[in-house]
């Protein structure tokens, strides 16, 4: 037997139209699993909407003319996140482009994406300031796996630390280190997008997370409970010059830049 | 003007120069924004700061709005976002123990009620929605909280409406098993029926 599930709520609303309802009520004198759905969803409802409206604060009071044309000066979360970054990243474009002159990620250039031109493109490209290249793995994540990756990801980024090297993007990066455990493709493995389209994800990922805290160091595609994804790994720290304590994966449907996941680990 | 018209204009005048024109929408829709961070939340105090949180990223963010959607349309996208973060924040969040004056740990105590919800009855609805999983609860607190309809939820969540209502309902079910509702009657709790707490 088929359960109309996604009619169950308007129902009980009182909201279909007399030719669902119909349908819905021919079912329910048949369907003792429904009536019961229906039941206690109706109670559910009700308690809920007798919850009394809470007492907002006053949050105008803290949006005054002056407050707001003094919080409307153009100071972008985003830019001045990349701005921070940008020393690290610019030594991170000259990593990369020199790691692209090496055939060393295996595969064609045409099976990796990467070209010169494509090599150009991320010099001069609309956001040239952010030369991440977005890696592409067939991994299909759940949450647990992608508590895993959070976690192996804190784990290059602890190494990092100690070393000198804090940007996540240089391509001895790109693969776990020998031995450990990563949800991310050996290097042999790694397949890179060109220039366009990993902006397109480092775009999509800040749609998804407007204003969220972080930089991003690093950017890939791979799926989400067999949903393409584009995953933000992400290095997070408490601001004001201490150092970044958290590492987290951001994950962004790449249909419509929506959330699907999130995870992170500690530094 | 219908209140649709009403967003319009003040957001069209707060682009024009006028800072009031964004007081007036803040006042407009503090309620709202509120409301849904409470429901979202559980937590009186992190809805205020959210929901400040909220206004002035719509504040910075105004610029994109570029009137496809309604405005309470993306007022509340923005909002649930910054409601996801407070929640990814909490997640990560140690928990916080607390030396008592004898030296032993003791747990933090609940989240902090909002005023109406000290009303008794009130207060297991409302801590019982805190407990279901998230995806069902902002479902629930759109449709039977802020009075959403499905089609504005499906723009909000950026899913189907089909997902929607199905949400809706499995939360309702989820709603009500967390309150102890009998499954088999619909019934609420035995222990919440006032007839039952009289003499």
């Amino acid at each position: 037997m088929t359960h109309p599930v996604d009619r169950l709520a308007p129902f009980v609303d009182g909201a279909l139209d007399p030719s669902d309802r119909a349908v819905v009520d021919e079912h329910l004198r048949s369907c003792a699993r429904c009536r019961h759905e229906v039941a206690v969803a109706r109670a559910a409802r009700e308690a809920l909407r007798a919850l009394p409206a809470p007492e907002a604060p006053d949050i105008a009071a803290q949006f005054s003319p002056d407050r707001v044309a003094e919080l409307a000066e153009p100071t972008p979360v985003a830019r001045s996140r990349w701005s921070k970054a940008a020393p690290l990243l610019a030594a991170a474009a000259v990593v990369a482009l020199v790691a692209l002159a090496i055939p060393r990620l295996g595969g064609s250039s045409g099976d990796t994406g990467v070209t010169a031109a494509d090599a150009a493109a991320g010099a001069d490209g609309a956001r040239s300031d952010i030369p991440l290249r977005l890696e592409l793995d067939g991994t299909d994540y759940d949450s647990a796996s992608l508590e895993d990756a959070a976690a192996s990801f804190a784990a290059t980024q602890t190494g990092q630390a100690a070393g000198e090297s804090a940007d996540g993007i240089s391509a001895e990066d790109q693969g776990a280190p020998a031995g450990e455990a990563s949800a991310v493709a050996a290097p042999d493995q790694l397949r890179i997008a060109g220039p366009q389209r990993s902006a397109r994800a480092v775009r999509c990922l800040e749609r998804a997370f407007p204003g969220f805290p972080g930089e991003i160091v690093r950017i890939g595609q791979a799926r989400f409970e067999g949903t393409p994804a584009f995953l933000g790994y992400v290095i997070e720290g408490p601001g004001a010059g201490t150092p970044a304590d958290t590492a987290s994966i951001w994950v962004a449907a790449v249909e419509d830049c929506s959330i699907l996941s999130y995870s992170s680990a500690s530094l | 003007m219908s209140d649709a018209e009403r967003d319009e204009d003040l957001v069209r005048r707060f682009r024009a120069g006028e800072p009031d024109a964004f007081t007036d929408l803040v006042r407009r829709h503090q309620q709202r924004v509120y409301s849904l961070c409470l429901r979202v939340l559980g937590d009186a105090d992190a809805a205020a700061d959210v929901a400040q949180d909220t206004f002035i990223a719509v504040l910075r963010k105004l610029d994109s709005f570029r009137g496809d959607a309604a405005f309470t349309t993306w007022l509340h996208r923005v909002a649930l976002n910054a409601c996801y973060d407070e929640l990814r924040k909490k997640r990560r969040r140690p928990m916080l123990h607390i030396a008592a004056d004898d030296g032993t740990q003791r747990e933090p105590g609940p989240p902090v009620l909002d005023h109406a919800d000290e009303v008794a009855g009130t207060r297991d609805v409302a801590a019982a929605l805190a407990t279901i999983p998230e995806e069902f609860r902002v479902a629930l607190v759109l449709a039977d909280v802020q009075d959403m309809a499905y089609d504005r939820i499906a723009h909000v969540l950026d899913v189907p409406i089909g997902t929607v209502k199905s949400r809706v309902h499995r939360g309702r079910l989820a709603l009500a098993a967390a309150m102890g509702i009998d499954l088999a009657t619909g019934e609420p709790p035995a222990r919440s029926r006032p007839s039952e707490q009289e003499p």
